[in-house]
């Protein structure tokens, strides 16, 4: 196909749209929220509430994953007005999980709470009701998430933040940057030394895990 | 490179987060050194293990729950800020003058100790001294 110089293809086009349609969807959405639309906000939690609590979850031990998440959308919500534009809305939303996560174990440390790797310890896992065929993996998975949360749990907080947001939920250093109001250069340096740490705490769970699944 | 050196960088080079030149240098420091190689390999195999591992499900519907807060936040927002603001002052009036009665109620206390040392035990100091003539 000839293409005329400076016309896009089609199949460009669509290329470029779907790339910048994700944040400009965002960007329409809170516009709406702040004129008071419920519906754009209920479409922005639909869209992340999973990646919130995802993040809370492993960030707070304890059964407090299910408020703190509540919370973060909340306040969310009220200052919805607040957000330029100036990063991506996961970002920003993220920002308050991050300040809203911080305060809860603050709390939890001056409340002279159990240790939080305690607290994780004790946490059951919950198990659906699957079927039989399911049941083996289910609570393999289960476990497997539970042991994840001990180990994040005895990591210093920060270095439990940049695990969290790089290599569970995959966020870019930028994102991670305007979360956390550390530099790019002290992200890098942090999650280096926050995967060392895990992997020398992990290693027995994990090689005992892919002995089970006969890796 | 030194082996430090080269570790250090080992989590940019799994995010692909090094110059072209400090790559090249990375490159070749690893096909060189079997120590660094294999610390290499050991960091990237916990990274591809977090980034593939299962995201946490939440156990109860969680919009279920969220929704009447924000029908209650949404119903809140319409009200005129004046009156809006009248209700927040009464609510901190409300909590203020629950504070006082609390803070009434323990001075209260303190003060039925302390006058008990110089009333009460005088009294009760007398009773037990033997009876006089």
């Amino acid at each position: 196909m000839v293409l005329a110089i400076g016309t896009p293809s089609e199949a460009t086009q669509e290329l470029a749209f779907n790339m910048v349609a994700p944040l400009d969807e965002d960007l329409l959405l809170v516009r709406r929220c702040g004129d008071g639309d419920a519906a754009a906000f209920e479409k922005l939690y639909h869209k992340y509430v999973r990646l919130v609590y995802s993040v809370v979850y492993r960030m707070v031990p304890g059964e407090e994953a299910h408020d703190l998440t509540q919370e973060v959308f909340i306040r969310a919500f009220k200052n919805i007005r607040s957000f330029r534009g100036d990063s991506s809305f996961r970002a920003w939303l993220l920002r308050i999980a991050h300040n809203l996560c911080c305060n809860r174990l603050r709390d939890m440390k001056r409340e002279k709470a159990d240790s939080l790797e305690e607290m994780a310890e004790r946490e059951n896992g919950s198990y659906e009701p699957v079927s039989d065929d399911d049941l083996q993996a289910h609570v393999e998975r289960e476990e497997l998430q539970r042991k994840v949360r001990e180990v994040l749990a005895r990591l210093p907080e920060d270095y439990r933040t940049m695990l969290v947001l790089r290599d569970f939920e995959q966020l870019s250093y930028e994102e991670i940057s305007h979360i956390t109001g550390l530099t790019i250069a002290n992200v890098k340096s942090r999650l280096h030394r926050a995967r060392l740490a895990f992997k020398r705490l992990f290693e027995p769970y994990y090689q005992a895990y892919y002995q089970g699944v006969g890796e | 490179m030194r082996c430090d050196e080269v570790q250090e960088r080992l989590s940019a080079l799994i995010d692909e987060q090094l110059s072209p030149q400090e790559y090249e240098q990375l490159q070749h420091h690893l096909h060189t050194c079997e120590a660094c190689f294999r610390e290499y390999q050991e960091l990237r195999r916990f990274v591809e293990f977090c980034r593939q591992l299962e995201a946490p499900e939440p156990k109860i519907d969680l919009w279920r729950e969220f929704q009447p807060m924000l029908a209650e936040i949404v119903a809140e927002q319409k009200i005129p800020f004046a009156q809006r603001l009248r209700r927040q002052w009464n609510r901190l009036v409300s909590q203020l003058c629950y504070g006082i009665i609390l803070f009434l109620q323990v001075v209260t206390y303190q003060l039925t100790i302390t006058l008990s040392r110089y009333i009460v035990e005088p009294e009760r100091a007398a009773y037990g001294r033997p009876a006089q003539g």
